[in-house]
């Protein structure tokens, strides 16, 4: 009796460890795979220190201005802190470039950790000070990664997508 | 039940199974999910349930019509357990189990049910949390005889502490596979094994 009562359930929590193992393997956040549980990442990538970044344009008819997608992934073996508000956008209207804000009310925009081999999504609106939209849309990502190299690195978004400075 | 607590903490992406309406994924639009929902360091508490399935065996006290001494009980059924992080590591809560078991041959049944208070404490590397907890309480059983005899029922008590192991799978940031074993420090022998799907407020329980 007590030889089955120990037997057992060692061998069940090692073939659940064995199956978790398994499972872990295939949910943890591939570095360089740019993809989410088998879904790609959409928009133009960079690789800074830790993260994989996607960025691209987005719609949402019930959301203010332009609003960009931002994608990334953790390849890293440690937390790294993803600090979406340090993006710096900028909007190209017909009289002039202008900076653009981001539509923040409830002020949530923060630096967060992500953690290890972990992945994440998020997307945000940005409005000028006028209330116009603009046709291209410049934003600076490369502070984005806390962990580094925190060098400026533009994307600019309007019917083609370039990758430069504005 | 399951499928309620899965839709009550389904990813972002689907807040209308959460029973809110969103509108946007958009920061500051969005109204059933926040910004920063990938991480641990969210605003949103650290609560999570769990809804599992139980296999138990106890050792119960005699029963008028079966054996004239105390004998082992195999139970099967579903647990739910609800618990709130009071600590990135820290944790506690309760949890309820009912299930039911054939003590001893043909025409006899028996139910159970059981709660317990939970004080436990759990860390996280990956994706992968590794946990202890102490679940103490007690469980009702409930045993029939179908034949007739001048007693046909019979109704135990009996308090439970029981030392569990716990490990947790995220499969994404709020959605969790989960194992608890447990033995008894009361009775020798009697044990508790579960597997569970789990629902998390905050991305791994902030840990």
């Amino acid at each position: 009796m007590v030889h089955r009562v120990t037997v057992l359930p060692l061998a069940a929590g090692a073939g659940v460890a064995l199956v978790a193992s398994a499972i872990t393997g295939c949910i943890m956040y591939p570095g360089g795979s740019f993809r989410d549980a088998g879904r790609p990442f959409v928009g133009t990538r960079y690789v800074s220190s830790c993260l994989d970044l996607a960025v691209t344009p987005t719609e949402d008819n019930r959301a203010p201005g332009r609003i960009v997608a931002y994608y990334f992934g953790n390849r890293c073996h440690h937390d790294v802190d993803v600090d979406l508000a340090s993006v710096r956008v900028i909007g190209r209207f017909d009289d002039g470039d202008r900076p653009l804000t981001a539509y923040d009310p409830k002020h949530e925009l923060r630096a967060l950790p992500i953690a290890a081999l972990w992945q994440g999504d998020e997307r945000i609106a940005y409005v000028a000070a006028d209330g116009r939209v603009p046709a291209t849309i410049c934003a600076e990502v490369g502070h984005i990664d806390r962990a580094g190299p925190n060098t400026d690195h533009w994307m600019c978004f309007a019917l083609a997508v370039t990758d430069g400075a504005p | 039940m399951i499928a309620i607590a899965v839709a009550m903490f389904a990813p972002s992406g689907s807040a209308d199974a959460k029973g809110c309406h969103e509108t946007s994924d958009v920061v500051g639009v969005e109204h059933c999910s926040s910004f920063g929902e990938w991480s641990r360091q969210s605003d949103a508490p650290r609560l999570f349930l769990e809804l599992a399935y139980f296999h138990r065996e106890l050792r119960s006290l005699p029963v008028p019509f079966g054996p004239q001494q105390a004998f082992l009980t195999t139970d099967h059924g579903f647990a739910m357990r609800a618990l709130y992080g009071l600590s990135p590591y820290l944790y506690s809560g309760i949890d309820l189990l009912g299930g039911v078991g054939a003590p001893f041959g043909n025409g006899y049944t028996e139910s159970l049910v059981s709660t317990h208070a939970i004080i436990g404490a759990h860390a996280a590397v990956f994706r992968v949390a590794l946990g202890a907890e102490l679940a103490g309480g007690g469980r009702i059983e409930s045993f029939q005889a179908r034949a007739t005899m001048s007693k046909r029922s019979d109704l135990q008590t009996r308090r439970e502490l029981e030392l569990r192991g716990t490990a947790t799978l995220f499969s994404t940031e709020r959605i969790s596979f989960g194992l608890v074993a447990g033995h008894s420090l009361i009775d020798h022998g009697d044990y508790t094994l579960m597997i569970s799907l789990g629902g998390h407020a905050r991305a791994r329980d902030g840990m």
